[in-house]
């Protein structure tokens, strides 16, 4: 079962290298918005990694707050990095600027 | 335009343009809503990793392979793409490499650093003696003689903590003093009959009262009849090591470490419970040993989080069971090399002190070894040897016994508050016990005073054990660092040698926080009996044995 979670990280890690790649030839952003993406994608990996191994050995409080302290600031951060520096970049790409 | 449009229709002029000015020209087509603006950057996303004509207007990608000259001149060709595989390539292989470092960081914080200066590894003040094993608790529970020679013990506990209390009278009907109850979880005949279950192979072998230190029983025992003649040689004295730690491996030790003999950590002299008479080691023990073999086996983790329930001695009494299987192997195994050899559990030294000195662990605050890995959820057995062509291990320091300084969660779990706490003066760390009533004459009778460490009151222990009926174990269940054996564990314990002081304590809440070692929880005797559920099929052997690989 572990196996499992490890695949499914290892697929979320590849997609994640793949979006902010694409991202960052698209998106102009300042150099830390992408510190805070990357950062909370970081943080939402290490949750749902933290969350399975929990699950999987019966503490599932270890598993919830795994999800909450590490997945939910993770998108969080992501969010608001979105939010307050990546879509205006894309709004300036938007009307040309 | 489109975005992916715009390279295309690039010069070759403009292909060595600055990835931040190709930003700009990337653009999302300005009309639509934000659902059109995300098709959109999709759709260009899944165009990256299309073949496209060249930009010379030939088809070079038809039906050739994607390596083929022109397709892959026009992959590279093409800017943007470029640009994307390029980042995604550095920016994986950096969060790569990253990992790796961080793994391999782990691993050497995990291995903990090497002491070379065994009084660094375990501190003394003046000239220690060996202790007398008629101050060992268990030994002076359990023999008669000894409770009669001395009843100002009995006397002062009684006067200072329990009225009730005699040691010999509470052990002589331990474990069999309090019925069950079904109705009471964890008190059950259920739980009571896998107790006894559990220590039965070491009864019938008439070897269980190594538990209570007696040494010489029927499984361990001093006869050294057959010892080969033929003394076999190593290559090296690394060889020997490993040969001995491959079979402790084999016969169920996870973890194995040599060290010298050490005067001090003996018991001196050694007393028989059954016979009531004292042992030396010059006159009685069959030869002068120079090694002791110290190997530690796990516990089961479901069990002992059951504790101080009866359903946790399933454990522990399948431990000694398992102690004392090991450490007679490995005294046969010596003895069939040649050599002579004694195998023991409680009996004969401190394990604890045998097992810090041996570079298994560390001692802690609840006056057990601690494994990296583990934690205290071990047992521990050695094997005294006069074989000395051997690769000693030294001592580890992986920050755990700091890591107690500012801990102290199992001195909160002890029942009967045996255990020094945070709060005492210098964090119960010291040379000598600093435990309630330990200035008055003769209370610490049973610590080894001299050693800097943690005193306990075993006394008191011993007290709550017999009120339960049972060993108790709360401080094993509840310290930090008993983890069953997966990364995030792993990756605390290494975080531990690392993280200051004031993350230690934050480090010691968030355990309880996360779920983790609850004492006294009537659930977990419910999940252990369900634990034996889906075992046909069981994916993963990490709750029995809590740890899986080498030794
Ligand atoms: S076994 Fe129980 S009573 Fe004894 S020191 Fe540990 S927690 Fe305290
Ligand atoms: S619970 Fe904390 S203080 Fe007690 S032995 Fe474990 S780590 Fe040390």
């Amino acid at each position: 079962m572990e196996s499992i979670q490890w695949f499914v990280l290892g697929i979320l890690f590849t997609l994640c290298v793949l979006g902010f790649s694409y991202a960052s030839i698209r998106v102009k952003a300042p150099w830390y918005a992408w510190a805070v993406l990357i950062g909370g994608a970081f943080l939402v990996m290490f949750g749902i990694a933290w969350a399975g191994s929990s699950f999987h050995e019966d503490i599932y409080t270890s598993g919830a707050l795994g999800l909450t302290l590490f997945t939910g600031p993770g998108i969080a951060a992501m969010v608001l990095a979105w939010r307050y520096w990546v879509a205006p970049g894309l709004k300036g790409a938007d009307s040309g600027n | 335009m489109t975005t992916e449009e715009t390279p295309d229709k690039k010069g070759p002029q403009d292909q060595s343009e600055a990835p931040e000015n190709q930003a700009s020209e990337l653009k999302v087509p300005p009309t639509g809503g934000e659902e059109d603006k995300l098709r959109t950057a999709l759709r260009s996303f899944f165009k990256l990793f299309e073949r496209q004509p060249s930009s010379g207007g030939g088809d070079s990608t038809g039906g050739g392979a994607p390596s083929g000259g022109g397709g892959q001149a026009d992959l590279l060709d093409d800017p943007s793409r470029r640009t994307f595989f390029k980042r995604a390539a550095i920016g994986g292989g950096i969060a790569l490499a990253g990992g790796g470092l961080t793994y391999a960081g782990a691993k050497v914080a995990i291995s903990g650093r090497s002491v070379d200066d065994m009084d660094e590894a375990i501190k003394t003040e003046g000239t220690i003696k060996p202790m007398d094993q008629r101050n060992v608790i268990l030994t002076f529970a359990t023999s008669k003689a000894l409770n009669e020679k001395h009843p100002e013990r009995n006397e002062q506990y009684s006067k200072l903590q329990n009225k009730k209390f005699h040691f010999y009278e509470g052990a002589s009907h331990f474990e069999h003093r309090v019925p069950w109850d079904n109705s009471k979880p964890g008190y059950t005949q259920l739980d009571k009959a896998l107790h006894h279950a559990a220590w039965n192979p070491l009864k019938s072998a008439e070897t269980w009262t190594m538990a209570h230190s007696q040494p010489n029983t029927r499984v361990l025992g001093w006869d050294q009849s057959d010892v080969e003649k033929e003394k076999y040689e190593f290559k090296s004295e690394r060889d020997a090591a490993w040969a001995i730690k491959s079979a402790a491996r084999v016969w169920g030790a996870v973890r194995c470490g040599i060290t010298r003999r050490d005067r001090r950590w003996d018991y001196d002299p050694l007393y028989d419970i059954e016979k009531s008479r004292t042992l030396t080691w010059e006159r009685d023990f069959p030869f002068e040993p120079k090694t002791v073999i110290v190997m530690a086996m796990p516990m089961d983790y479901d069990a002992m989080a059951t504790a101080p329930f009866w359903t946790a001695e399933a454990a522990i009494g399948h431990g000694y069971v398992v102690m004392a299987q090991i450490a007679n192997q490995m005294a046969k195994f010596l003895r069939g090399l040649g050599y002579q050899a004694v195998g023991a559990g409680n009996d004969l030294g401190m394990s604890v002190a045998y097992g810090v000195a041996a570079g298994i662990g560390e001692a802690g605050r609840h006056s057990q070894l601690m494994v990296p890995g583990i934690g205290p959820r071990v047992r521990l057995c050695k094997v005294y040897t006069d074989f000395e062509f051997v690769e000693y291990d030294k001592p580890h320091d992986w920050g755990m016994a700091k890591f107690c300084l500012s801990c102290g969660e199992c001195a909160k779990a002890c029942p009967s508050n045996a255990l020094p706490k945070v709060e005492d003066p210098g964090s119960g760390w010291g040379y000598q016990p600093q435990y309630e009533f330990s200035d008055e004459p003769g209370y610490t009778w049973n610590n080894h005073t001299g050693v800097l460490k943690f005193h306990s009151d075993a006394k008191k222990c011993f007290d709550f054990w017999l009120e339960n009926d049972s060993a108790c174990g709360n401080c094993v269940t509840a310290c930090t660092y008993n983890e069953p054996d997966y990364w995030h564990h792993w990756l605390s314990m290494a975080s531990t040698t690392v993280a200051p002081g004031f993350l230690h304590t934050l480090m010691s809440h968030m355990h309880p926080m996360f779920g983790y070692g609850a004492t006294g929880d009537p659930s977990k005797v419910k999940k252990f009996w369900e634990t034996g559920k889906g075992m046909r099929v069981n994916s993963s052997m990490k709750n029995n044995i809590a740890t899986a690989g080498r030794s």
